[in-house]
Formats: structure tokens, C-alpha cells, sequence
């Protein structure tokens, strides 16, 4: 039903509360990444940034203050746990999605993360995540 | 007394007879004196011999009396002697007995040694079980592991299938451009999906070894063939040339493995150098390349599965690469910096493992 609808419009009606908002992008996986932001950016979401690890996450959040991270787990050297320790210290309130490979960090993380995306990427579940997010907040 | 009796004629015959009887008596007297004498003479010589006598007889009886306490001592000594015998009887009874106790303890001892002899190889094989469990454990647990990995990593390059399926679906009218761009994520998702997936099918399975007498040269070409070589990238390949009997397609992947890791080692600039040594019964090929070379703590992790220093390495490549060349009745081992992978093979692996004899082939 969804597909069907983005098919013809590219847009999906579930909500518009995500659009507009300004987001970063951290994965190390180019293609991931590169095809993840033009399918944001389709969708109204504005991708400010975006790196390679969890050090370039920090960095970035601090510079560009985002409504959202969608942050990667597993990266060399500084991963998304690192990423997600160092933004909270920075903005306790900050709105990190972890859009992950795996069930595992689910155990690590606890609710440090307002949600967690399992890849593939389903579109329709990132703006799921983002409506539940924006109107608990 | 006729005499007398002329003599005394003049005077009486009583006169005469007097005299005569006088002189008679001095006679007498003089022959008792005489006698007297002899008597004494007699008597003092008895009394030296009853002296010499009683000498002997205190002599004889000294002699006794010492024979008597010679007796008396040999008595004793032997009563000492048989004490010492009964003793000795006793002792060697006892010796008997104890010697008779060793026996039976010594009987024990070895029985308890057989029992440990048992218990040990029991023992053995229990701890030989148990090592097979571990591995078997261990097994299981890369395999676990493995397939969660495989998993979180499929899930990489299914996402970019999706999401460019998703794009390509919401753009109908795509410039060429734009939509070989995504053609190309296509290919590489798919790539690396297989690739994963090929990975850990090598590392699953062990197939059977197809073995030929095979040119390493020919191999090393094969190898670099399936390779795209970067352009700031040299290859030396070894001037000389070995014959080994090898599966040359396995070893071709682990050549390939290696190469493919030198040149990555480099960051497509620099070299990479191929040497073949002939060492008698063996042949040792090396691999040198001009990277960094590998920190300790990674060198040592090296061949272990599920190790990976890459984005997108499964960490099996190089525990792929180490199964095959056992499975040669190799060794393969690495020094940095400069980093050299060194394969050790044996020229003839049948000679030293003919269980492989079966899968030769001519």
C-alpha cells in the first residue's frame, strides 16, 4: 500500500511532521549512506550533514545542532555507542535514531536512543519513529 | 758273738758274754743309726716326691680347674651361640615374613599402578573427548557468530538494494546519469552479497582436495588475473618456477587472498613482491609488500576467523587461506614490517599424507 503510494508520488501520507526537519546522517557504508540521505532528502527531510564514524557524529551534532541523528552502530574506531555517550553529554534531549544491522544493541543500549531502525531501511518506519518521537516531546 | 766270746775266754764267760753282747748292741745301735739315716734319707726323699706329687696332683687339678672353666666358658658360649641362632631363626622368620608382606605389597603396588595406568588413559581419553567438544563448541560458536555477522552484513547492502529500488520507483523520469549511478549501487550490493555469502560457504565447508602436479607460476598468473590491479600498483612475479602437487584452484584463491591484501595494504600505491624458494622437500613462497606493514595486536588475530581490520571484510579470508594450506600439509605465518606472508607447501603432499592418495588425479 505504501510502495504503491510512493510509486506515484514519492511521497509517503502518513504524517507531515517530518517534514522539514534537519537531520545529520552517520555510516560508514558509502552507498548506505549516500542512498539513505537521497531518499530523506525526497522526502522533505533536510540532511545537513553527514560522516563516517562516531567521532565525525559528535563533531557534527556540535556544529550543526539537528533535529535528528540517524546514526550507524557498527564503525571503525569510534562506533555509535561512542556517538551516542558523547551527544547526550552534549544535549541530554538529543534525538538519535540508530539505524542498525543487528538485534544486539537493543541489550546495550537500553533507552539511550529514542529509537532503533532495523536495516534494510524501510522509509515508512523512519517516519514512523520520527511522528512517535516529536509527539512524546 | 764266737768271737766275742774267745776274746772275753780269760775272763768269765759272763764277762765275756757282756761284752759281746756290748759290742752287739753298738753294732745294732750303729746299724739303727744307719738305718735311721737311710730312713730319713728315705723319708725326705718321699716327702720331695710326695712334694713333686702333690706339685703334679695342684698341677692336674689347675689344669682341671681351668679345663673345667674352659668347658664352663664353651658351655656358655655356646648357650650364647644358641641364643644367637634362636635369634637369628627369629630374625629370619621375620625377614620371611616381611619379605612376604613386600611381596604382597609389591603385588599391590603394581595393581595400584595398573589401576592408574587405566585411570590415566581413561583419563586421556576423557580429556581428548572434552577437547572435541570444545572444538566442537568452538565450532558452533564461530558458526553462531558467524552467521549473526553474515546476517548484520547482508543487511548493509540489502538496505542500498532497497532504498535505490525506492528511489528509482519515486523518480520515473531519471537522467541516464543519475540512473547508471544507481545501477551501479545495484551491482556492488549484489557483489558484495555474494561475496559475503562465498566467503562464509569456503569457511563452512571443507571440500575435497582435487589434486595435480601444477606450475606455482601458472597459479600465481591465474591468481592475478581475477585481480583488478590499481594502476599505481606493481606486481614482481618470481622468475623461477616450481611444480607442486596441489588443488591449484584452492591455493589460486589464497594466492589471489593475498595478493588482494598486499596491494590493499598499500593503498593502491606501491609494491608488491612474489619469491619462489626452492627448499629441498619443501617450496616456501613469499609475499612482500610496501604497506605500513600490521600493528602486534593485530598480527597476532590474523588468521583467526571472524577477524577483520576492513569496512566490509568477513574475516575469513585470511582463515580461509590458512585451512587450505594446512589442508596442504603447509604452514603459512607472517613478519612485519615489511609485511611478508610466508607459504611453506610441501613439494609432494602424498608422500607425507596418503590418505589424500585418493583424490589424485593424473
Amino acid at each position: 500500500m505504501v510502495n504503491d503510494l510512493m510509486v506515484h508520488d514519492g511521497q509517503i501520507p502518513v504524517d507531515d511532521n517530518h517534514v522539514g526537519i534537519r537531520a545529520i546522517v552517520v555510516d560508514d557504508d558509502a552507498d548506505v549512506r549516500e542512498i539513505f540521505i537521497e531518499l530523506l532528502q525526497m522526502n522533505d527531510i533536510k540532511v545537513v550533514a553527514n560522516g563516517i564514524n562516531g567521532k565525525e557524529a559528535v563533531e557534527l551534532y556540535k556544529i550543526h545542532h539537528p533535529d535528528f541523528v540517524f546514526l550507524d552502530y557498527l564503525m571503525p574506531e569510534y562506533d555509535g555507542l561512542y556517538a551516542i555517550e558523547k551527544i547526550r553529554e552534549f544535549d541530554p534531549h538529543g534525538k538519535i535514531i540508530l539505524v542498525s544491522g543487528s538485534h544486539f544493541e537493543r541489550n546495550v543500549l537500553g533507552d539511550t536512543v529514542k529509537a532503533i531502525i532495523k536495516k534494510p531501511i524501510e522509509i515508512s518506519e523512519i517516519f514512523k519513529a520520527i511522528n512517535k518521537i516529536i509527539l512524546a516531546t | 758273738m764266737t768271737l766275742q766270746s774267745k776274746e772275753s775266754g780269760t775272763k768269765s764267760s759272763d764277762e765275756w758274754m757282756v761284752s759281746d753282747e756290748l759290742k752287739e748292741l753298738d753294732a745294732a745301735e750303729s746299724e739303727l743309726v744307719e738305718k735311721e739315716k737311710h730312713l730319713t734319707l728315705l723319708t725326705n726323699e718321699s716327702f720331695s716326691k710326695m712334694k713333686e706329687v702333690s706339685k703334679i696332683n695342684r698341677d692336674l687339678q689347675n689344669r682341671i680347674k681351668s679345663l673345667q672353666e674352659l668347658s664352663a666358658s664353651l658351655n656358655r658360649k655356646n648357650d650364647e651361640l644358641k641364643i644367637a641362632n634362636r635369634e637369628l631363626e627369629r630374625k629370619t622368620t621375620r625377614n620371611n615374613q616381611i619379605s612376604l608382606e613386600l611381596k604382597e605389597k609389591l603385588e599391590h603396588v603394581t595393581q595400584k599402578e595398573k589401576e592408574l595406568s587405566l585411570q590415566r588413559d581413561f583419563l586421556a581419553k576423557r580429556l581428548d573427548e572434552t577437547t572435541q567438544d570444545l572444538v566442537k563448541a568452538e565450532k558452533f560458536a564461530i558458526i553462531g557468530e558467524l552467521s549473526a555477522r553474515l546476517a548484520h552484513d547482508l543487511r548493509n547492502p540489502l538496505s542500498v538494494i532497497k532504498n535505490t529500488m525506492d528511489v528509482m520507483s519515486a523518480k520515473q523520469n531519471m537522467k541516464i546519469e543519475e540512473r547508471l549511478q544507481h545501477i551501479a549501487r545495484f551491482k556492488r550490493a549484489v557483489q558484495r552479497m555474494s561475496h559475503q555469502i562465498d566467503d562464509v560457504l569456503d569457511f563452512v565447508k571443507k571440500t575435497e582436495m582435487v589434486l595435480h602436479d601444477t606450475s606455482l607460476h601458472s597459479i600465481m598468473d591465474n591468481a592475478i588475473n581475477v585481480i583488478l590491479i590499481p594502476p599505481n600498483i606493481k606486481i614482481f612475479l618470481p622468475q623461477n618456477d616450481v611444480s607442486i602437487i596441489c588443488d591449484s584452484r584452492k591455493l589460486e584463491a589464497v594466492f589471489s587472498n593475498i595478493i588482494l591484501n598486499a596491494i590493499q595494504a598499500t593503498n593502491d600505491n606501491g609494491e608488491v613482491k612474489i619469491r619462489i624458494m626452492d627448499i629441498g622437500s619443501n617450496v616456501k613462497i613469499e609475499f612482500e609488500d610496501t604497506g605500513n606493514g600490521i600493528p602486534a595486536t593485530t598480527i597476532q588475530k590474523i588468521f583467526d576467523p571472524l577477524f577483520t581490520t576492513k569496512q566490509t571484510g568477513t574475516g575469513l579470508g585470511l582463515s580461509i587461506c590458512k585451512n587450505i594450506v594446512e589442508q596442504h600439509g603447509g604452514t603459512i605465518a607472517v613478519t612485519s614490517p615489511p609485511t611478508i606472508f610466508t607459504i611453506t607447501l610441501p613439494k609432494n603432499m602424498l608422500q607425507n599424507n596418503p590418505r589424500n592418495s585418493q583424490t589424485f588425479e593424473t
